[in-house]
């Protein structure tokens, strides 16, 4: 998919160049334009998300099922989790995890955590995640950012760390989301 | 033929600044002074774009199961007076739309019993979460500190506050009173 929002090209000028609109055309609106729309996604997760209980600890995808989205790199229903770079240059990425504490407490590592991963590789930033040790189910919320430098077809992901009993993200205001914005080529 | 005309729409002429954007011309349309000066404004406000940094130094108590928003007394810069400490100094109040990049780190001083949360958020209008941060109480730490950030679409009188909240069963205090703020809210126009 090209980007919705190309880069823009400056180009200068020749002395007494003729044609001056089409030279305004093609290097001010697009260069000063592009600022006010540099691609931007909020995603976040509205279906709750189960992670099967699971001695080894796997990381999990979020499925990030419902957000905004200026450059077509989301789909709320294929690969959910991902927000696929459609323009390359250095992103800010911002991303919360919201998870319930496991139904049976009391174990001594409570804990989960927060990645933000590129093509499913790369950590880039990570947030440990500590269960409320009171009422089950009561959980926590953390928030991990970073700046990742992303080629067009790489995509960001949150990932969650499982727990030896199945845990269960929050849908509320505690959800889980990410924020994606385009900074710099 | 056919002439673009520069004019305010309604929505522009509400808000403090214009949104900087620079009209396309017409095949033949000389550049104008307007059209000119419309890029230099757009260039003008993308260099020094809406932004604040606003500070606690009066320390703040935060009641037990009571949402309690943070009380921002002082500001190191406030490009549009969006913050006023006389009035609701917890909030601050979009002067220009657009997507704001906004980050609020604040300390809460932590108490016995340990075992239930507490919070850090970022509310817009007064009930919108858009980002939160909880944590288990540990009367280990002297102080616990939080961090949440978000990139908030805003119009132009929604406001933006920090808001903490605790059930350790008694109040918890913001220690801004000692030798550095433990509360700030700093924020920036990153878009329409």
């Amino acid at each position: 998919m090209p980007p919705r929002y190309p880069l823009p090209i400056p180009a200068g000028v020749g002395v007494a160049q003729l044609g001056a609109s089409t030279a305004w055309n093609t290097t001010m609106p697009p260069t000063i334009n592009f600022g006010l729309n540099r691609p931007y996604g909020y995603l976040w997760q509205s279906v709750a998300q189960t992670l099967p209980g699971n001695s080894n600890r796997p990381k999990v995808p979020v499925a990030l099922d419902s957000g905004v989205d200026n450059a077509g790199a989301h789909s709320g229903s294929v690969n959910n989790s991902r927000y696929t770079c459609q323009l390359a240059g250095l992103y800010h990425v911002i991303g919360q995890l919201g998870m319930r504490s496991p139904a049976i407490v009391g174990t001594a590592e409570q804990t989960s955590q927060l990645d933000i991963v590129v093509n499913g590789i790369t950590t880039h930033a990570m947030a440990p995640l500590r269960f409320d040790t009171g009422p089950a189910n009561a959980g926590g919320t953390v928030q991990a950012a970073t700046y990742i430098q992303l080629r067009v077809g790489d995509y960001a992901q949150l990932y969650a760390l499982s727990y030896f009993d199945p845990i269960t993200t929050f849908t509320d205001y505690r959800r889980s989301a990410m924020f994606v914005h385009w900074v710099s080529t | 033929m056919r002439r673009r005309r520069f004019h305010l729409s309604i929505w522009e002429s509400l808000v403090n600044r214009l949104a900087p954007s620079v009209p396309q011309l017409d095949t033949g349309d000389p550049i104008t002074a307007a059209v000119w000066n419309r890029f230099v404004y757009a260039a003008g406000f993308h260099l020094r774009a809406p932004s604040a940094l606003l500070y606690q130094t009066i320390s703040q108590s935060v009641a037990s199961t009571t949402p309690t928003r943070i009380v921002f007394d002082s500001a190191v810069r406030d490009t549009e007076g969006g913050h006023d400490p006389a009035v609701n100094a917890s909030r601050y109040t979009i002067k220009t739309a657009g997507t704001y990049l906004v980050t609020i780190v604040a300390a809460m001083q932590s108490y016995t019993p340990p075992g239930g949360e507490e919070s850090l958020a970022i509310i817009v209008n007064g009930g919108v979460f858009w980002a939160i941060h909880i944590l288990p109480r540990d009367p280990q730490m002297t102080n616990t500190w939080f961090s949440c950030t978000a990139e908030i679409p805003l119009q132009v009188g929604d406001y933006v506050e920090g808001q903490l909240w605790q059930d350790s069963g008694q109040a918890q205090d913001v220690p801004s009173a000692f030798s550095q703020p433990a509360a700030w809210m700093g924020l920036h126009w990153v878009g329409v």
